[in-house]
Order: structure tokens, then C-alpha cells, then sequence
């Protein structure tokens, strides 16, 4: 009979164990390949155009608020990603304005870059929630410390408790919210 | 040594090591699940095995989708919480064969099987089948977690250990419920033969909702799982993660007085679940009782009536094409499997139509919009399901019931049963389908007619599309073949093919044409002609 090894609860067993088996190999595969899940979960932004990047440098005092405010949210992904691709070419004070003008838009933005950016996306995210001015950066700037610190990455742990107290400054922020 | 052990507890080994053996076998059967899964209990790959692929299949998929997003706890979180439920459906499911079957009174009644023997190899078999369920779920998690940046190696122990306490309790509980609240089981009505289905169903939902994960550029579930709200701080889960996400990150003793607290309470339930199934064993001893339950499960209950007035109007006042469609109507509504064995196929369009909602991708095809790809499948996904569906009506539980449509004295014979079997599909489950369709783009597209241009179309092609396949089937009998895996899968290939090439085509019609009124009009003209020769050629064919 064909597979009849298999038939019993003996050769059952074997097949359950083997098919266990077999999926703690592939799980251990999964695990080497680390670096190729990593790169393939990283947040894909829009290319920056030259539009976007020539709006960078507008994007500062009252006024900047108010060409923040009008944006669309097409268009203020285009001049968030232009800022991530090259934050020298915005002001100071290009988070305090982007947020001031898009405030929940803003904070969320640059919360799904912490999380889902590339390292360097990520330290431009932290310093953003930091000079954004907003409490409500607080929390989640807490918990990127607090990842930053488990995954064994003390500089951007440290540039996320230095943000947090430029924040806890800025935000007016409670000391016992710290 | 394992005699010894069980003799000092009174416990007979041969005896015990029979029932265990005999009880392994039943949970490799899985009768439930046997349906769900399409195999036969003697095949080498029985029910179980099945059941432990999709299990493997569905915490695999779960756990590469989170892999390296957010952190350990979130990735504890959602690993934790489905390995749970997919435990609560397997007991649910095939609780007889693993906790407690009445009906081994039968059996060992006039057997020298003490109570503590039968209990003992109740329980056993239950911690082997907590055990394989617990392995298949957490396999993946357990691996994957483990090479998280915020994890260390402690994390595999700790979240096996938190993997096993909580599916122990989860296990636990379903039982004391069950001692409690037994749901009501009657005849082919079982609904755990539904239930069954969950862990296809959620292997579907991880499938399509990781297409959406992966695709979703607005990374809204890294953002839930970073800042979760507050009622996930209820779950059982969540503590099992926060106690594995500290014990992965920093294993200290005092972590040690969470889990003798779980350790506790889980033995408390034990003790409790212990005494609820044994006075179960012990009431089951006496065989052959029959309980108030049982007299009333005998009752018979008058049904509805057979032929619905609507039912007769939409049959074109014919009774005896009337009758035809409501016996298949009633063979489609009691088969749960038949209907099961349809989701898949439709499902696709419905995850399709969910993902351009959610992404922003179903925009208007009338209007040439740029991202109208999804929209177009939608439509085409639910014709290319005809043929898998129509296929599918051949193979059902009540096999039996063919005897009575090829001896029926129904005008047109045996084929008026095949196209009552079609226009029951057609209006209980293409049309309705269509209409959420139809409702969903009206509401997305801001535009009625466009919606309804987009429905009609699609209600063109499934009628005239069913009627072709339906001849090219050959008129199949509804119900006459018992399903067995691999009679479906591998016949339905070259129609399935059909129906794929023929909604590919019908979609390069729309996503080219659409755009232009001459070109709407052209697909309609095509479609009408399509389905009037499917008409003509079923009545020179002697339609019933």
C-alpha cells in the first residue's frame, strides 16, 4: 500500500514532527535574511521635485504657517520628502511651521518615519518631533528612545532623550510628563 | 518508568496506553475539519496534518509581515493574540474527538477501564493536541522574534513559555464553557463544520491583509501597534507580551513573579477544568441514557414551506422549475461546505475591492482616472470565480439527493436541476455580490451612474458567461459527486484557465474602452450578443 509507513500513528507522528521540523528551518532561513526584510519594509517616498524643494525654504515664520496650512496633503508629502532628502536645505524652523500649519498631519508623518524609516530617516524624524513644538511628540519620541536603546543603538537613543528635553523646553511640557 | 508512574497513581497502563493511542487516531481524523480541509481520514496526509500547514502558514505569514516593524512587543502582541484564537478554534472545533466524547461510554463501558484511566487518557491526549496546536502556532514567532534587533536569545524561551501558559488557558476556558454553554449541535447544521473554516478564512485574511500591509504607504500598522489603544492593555495577550518583551530585553528574577502568578492561575483553571471533565466522564459511564436534550433533538419541527410565492414568480409561475430552484436553493443553504468551498474564489474580489478602497487605488474607470487597475479587477475577479463556483455546485454532502433528481419526472430532466443550480448561484451569490459592488464604487466614485454602468456590465458577463461554462460542463448535476481533495482542484484547471482568460479579456475591454462613450457602448453591445447566443444556443440544445 502506498505511504503505508506513514498510515500509523507512529508514522503520523513522524510527519508531524518533520513538517515542525521543517519549518523551523525556514523560520531560521528567515531570521539570516534579516537585512533583506529590513530593507524591503522601509517606508518609499515620493521623489523629491524641484517644486517641493523650492518650497523648503518659504516654510519659515507666520508666513511659512499659512503656505503650510495651504498645502494639500500630495503636496506636503512631496515637501516632507524633499525635507528628508536633504534637511540642510530647510529653515531652523521648518518643523515648528510644517507643524503648526498641518498639526496632526505633521506629527503622524514624522511618527510613521521613526518607525518605518531608514536609520538616517529616522534620526531626521526624531529631530523633527523634537523641534516640532507639540506635546503630543512626546510619547512617541519616549518609546523610539526606548527602542533605540533595546536594539542596542545608544547615539539615537541619547539624540531622542536630547530632543525629548529640547521638547519638554519648547512644548511646555510638565516635568512629571517628561 | 512510565508504568510505574501511572500504576502509583492508579492508573492501568495497558488500558491507558490503548486509549491514548485510539484517541490520537481521532484527532488525526478530525471529522470537522476533515470537511474544511477536503481530505479523507485515510489518506497519508489525514485532517491534522492539514490543519497544522494552515496553522504553520498563517503565524509564518503573521510573523514575516511583522518581522523587523515596530518592536519585540508588538510583534508578541499580534503573534500571541492569533495563535490564541486559531488554539480557541481547533478545541472548538474538534472538541469530541479531543476532550470529551459521550459516546466512548459505548465503547469502554463494557471494558475493565477504571474512571481515573479514562480521564487520564483523556487529559493526555488533550495536553498532545494543546501541544501540537501551541508548535504550529508558535514555530515561526518563536524563530523570527528571536532575531529581532530588540530581542536576545532569551526571547525564544520566554515567548514559547508565554505561548504555552496562555494557549494553555485558552484551552482551559474553552472547556469551562463548554461544561457550561454546550452549544447546540443538530444533524448537518453543525456550527462547528463553520468554524472549521476559520483557519482558511484567517489564512485568507493574512494573505490579502499583508498585501495591504506591504502596499500601504501610510504604515498604519506599525502605527496602531507603536501606540495601541488602551483596550489592548486588557488582553491577555498584551501581558504575555509585555512579560516577553521584558523578559527578551532584560531577563531579571523579579520576572519570575509574573510568571508564577500565570503559572498559578493557570493551575487553579486546571484543577477546575480537571473536576468539571471528570464528573463529565463519570455521568457518561452509565451508556445508553438518553437526556431531555436528546428527546427534544428527536422532535420533528415544521420547516418552511417549500415553494415561496417569490420564488414561483421569479421561476415565471412554472412550479415545477420553482420546485428545481428551491431544492437547490436548500441544498446551497444546509451544505456548509459547498458554500465554503465557493468563499475562496469570491473572496479575491472582495479583498481586491477592500484593498482599493483602503489604498486609494478603485478610482473610476469612466473617467480615465490614473489608478482604476483595481476597480476593473474587482469586477473581473467575481467573473473568473463562475466557473470554480459552477464547478464546485457538482460536489456536496448530500450526494444521495442526485438519485432523486435523475429520477424526477421534472420537465427537462436531470438539466433543469443544472440550470435551477445556476440562476440559485446567480441571484444568492453573483448578483448580491455585484450590488455590494455596485453600492461601494457609487459611494467611492461619488458617481451612481458610473457605478451602475460598472455593475451592469458585470451582471451581463456572469449571466451569459455561467450559461456557456454551464454547457461546456456539461450540465453537471447539483450535488451528485461526495467531495474528496483533489477531485476539485484538479479538474476545475482548464475551466478555471477559461474563466481566467475570459475576464482578462473583458478587463483590457474596459480598462482601454471605458474611458469613451462609443467604447462603453461597444462592450455592452458585445456583452449582450455574447449572452443572447448562450441563450439561443441553450434552446437549440433543448433547454429545460
Amino acid at each position: 500500500m502506498k505511504g503505508a509507513r506513514f498510515r500509523t500513528a507512529r508514522g503520523q507522528l513522524a510527519l508531524l514532527g518533520a513538517t515542525l521540523g521543517g519549518a523551523l528551518v525556514l523560520a531560521l532561513v528567515a531570521v539570516r535574511g534579516r537585512s533583506w526584510f529590513e530593507s524591503h519594509v522601509r517606508e518609499r517616498l515620493p521623489a523629491a521635485d524641484s517644486v517641493s524643494a523650492g518650497r523648503l525654504p518659504g516654510l519659515t515664520g507666520p508666513d511659512g504657517v499659512a503656505l503650510a496650512a495651504a498645502l494639500t496633503d500630495a503636496e506636503a508629502e512631496s515637501v516632507y520628502a524633499a525635507w528628508l532628502a536633504d534637511p540642510s536645505a530647510a529653515p531652523a524652523d521648518f518643523a515648528a511651521v510644517l507643524t503648526a500649519g498641518r498639526p496632526v498631519w505633521a506629527v503622524e508623518r514624522a511618527r510613521a518615519t521613526l518607525l518605518a524609516g531608514s536609520p538616517a530617516q529616522r534620526l531626521s524624524a526624531a529631530g523633527f518631533l523634537g523641534r516640532c513644538g507639540r506635546q503630543e511628540a512626546a510619547a512617541p519620541l519616549r518609546r523610539a528612545r526606548d527602542r533605540f536603546a533595546r536594539a542596542g543603538d545608544p547615539e539615537s537613543a541619547d539624540l531622542c532623550e536630547k530632543m525629548l528635553d529640547f521638547l519638554s523646553q519648547t512644548a511646555n511640557i510638565p516635568a512629571n510628563r517628561r | 518508568m512510565i508504568s510505574r508512574v501511572l500504576r502509583r497513581s492508579g492508573v492501568q497502563p495497558r488500558p491507558w496506553r490503548a486509549l491514548v493511542r485510539a484517541f490520537l487516531c481521532a484527532d488525526l481524523r478530525c471529522p470537522h475539519y476533515a470537511k474544511a480541509t477536503g481530505s479523507r481520514p485515510h489518506e497519508v496526509f489525514p485532517p491534522l496534518f492539514w490543519v497544522v500547514l494552515q496553522y504553520l502558514f498563517s503565524s509564518g505569514v503573521a510573523a514575516a509581515l511583522l518581522f523587523v516593524r515596530v518592536d519585540v512587543q508588538a510583534f508578541s502582541l499580534a503573534t500571541l493574540a492569533l495563535s490564541m484564537l486559531l488554539t480557541f478554534s481547533a478545541v472548538a472545533v474538534e472538541f469530541n474527538e479531543v476532550v470529551f466524547d459521550p459516546g466512548d461510554a459505548m465503547v469502554t463501558g463494557p471494558r475493565p477501564v477504571s474512571l481515573r484511566t479514562y480521564a487520564a487518557a483523556r487529559l493526555t491526549n488533550l495536553a498532545f493536541y494543546g501541544a501540537l496546536i501551541t508548535a504550529a502556532t508558535s514555530v515561526f514567532p518563536a524563530v523570527l522574534g528571536a532575531g529581532l534587533r530588540d530581542a536576545g536569545l532569551w526571547f525564544l524561551p520566554a515567548y514559547l513559555g508565554a505561548a504555552a501558559l496562555l494557549n494553555a488557558g485558552v484551552i482551559l476556558l474553552t472547556i469551562l464553557l463548554w461544561s457550561f454553554f454546550r452549544p447546540p449541535q443538530s444533524g448537518k447544521t453543525d456550527w462547528r463544520d463553520v468554524l472549521a473554516w476559520t483557519q482558511v478564512l484567517l489564512a485568507m485574511v493574512i494573505f490579502y491583509g499583508g498585501q495591504v500591509v506591504l502596499r500601504d504607504q501610510s504604515h498604519a500598522v506599525e502605527l496602531f501597534l507603536d501606540d495601541p489603544p488602551a483596550w489592548c492593555r486588557w488582553l491577555p495577550a498584551w501581558w504575555g507580551a509585555e512579560w516577553v518583551s521584558a523578559a527578551a530585553w532584560n531577563p531579571r528574577l523579579s520576572l519570575l513573579v509574573p510568571l508564577a502568578a500565570g503559572l498559578a492561575a493557570a493551575g487553579g483553571l486546571a484543577a477546575l477544568t480537571c473536576h468539571f471533565l471528570v464528573r463529565n466522564y463519570r455521568m457518561a459511564q452509565p451508556a445508553g441514557r438518553a437526556t431531555r436534550q436528546d428527546a427534544g433533538a428527536l422532535t420533528v419541527r415544521p420547516g418552511r414551506p417549500f415553494l415561496s410565492p417569490l420564488g414561483l414568480r421569479l421561476a415565471g409561475g412554472v412550479r415545477s422549475v420553482a420546485a428545481a430552484e428551491a431544492l437547490c436553493a436548500r441544498l446551497l443553504a444546509r451544505d456548509n461546505d459547498l458554500r465554503m468551498r465557493s468563499l475562496p474564489s469570491l473572496a479575491t474580489a472582495l479583498a481586491v475591492l477592500l484593498m482599493g478602497w483602503l489604498l486609494g487605488e478603485a478610482q473610476d474607470p469612466f473617467t480615465g482616472q490614473p489608478h482604476q487597475v483595481l476597480s476593473i479587477a474587482t469586477l473581473q475577479l467575481i467573473v473568473m470565480a463562475v466557473p470554480v463556483v459552477l464547478y464546485n455546485m457538482r460536489f456536496g454532502r448530500d450526494a444521495e439527493v442526485s438519485w432523486i433528481m435523475e429520477t424526477s419526472s421534472i420537465p427537462g430532466g436531470p438539466r433543469t436541476f443544472s440550470h435551477a443550480m445556476r440562476r440559485c448561484l446567480c441571484r444568492r451569490v453573483f448578483y448580491p455580490l455585484l450590488l455590494v459592488m455596485t453600492v461601494v464604487f457609487a459611494l467611492l466614485w461619488q458617481n451612481v451612474w458610473h457605478a451602475l454602468l460598472h455593475g451592469a456590465m458585470g451582471v451581463l458577463a456572469v449571466e451569459g458567461f455561467s450559461r456557456w461554462m454551464l454547457r461546456f460542463l456539461g450540465y453537471p448535476l447539483p450535488c451528485s459527486e461526495a467531495v474528496s481533495r483533489g477531485d476539485i482542484a484538479g479538474a476545475v484547471a482548464p475551466y478555471a484557465a477559461a474563466g481566467g482568460a475570459f475576464a482578462l479579456f473583458l478587463g483590457a475591454l474596459e480598462y482601454f474602452l471605458d474611458p469613451y462613450p462609443a467604447g462603453v457602448a461597444g462592450q455592452f453591445l458585445f456583452l449582450a450578443v455574447f449572452l443572447a447566443a448562450a441563450v439561443l444556443t441553450e434552446r437549440k440544445g433543448g433547454r429545460a
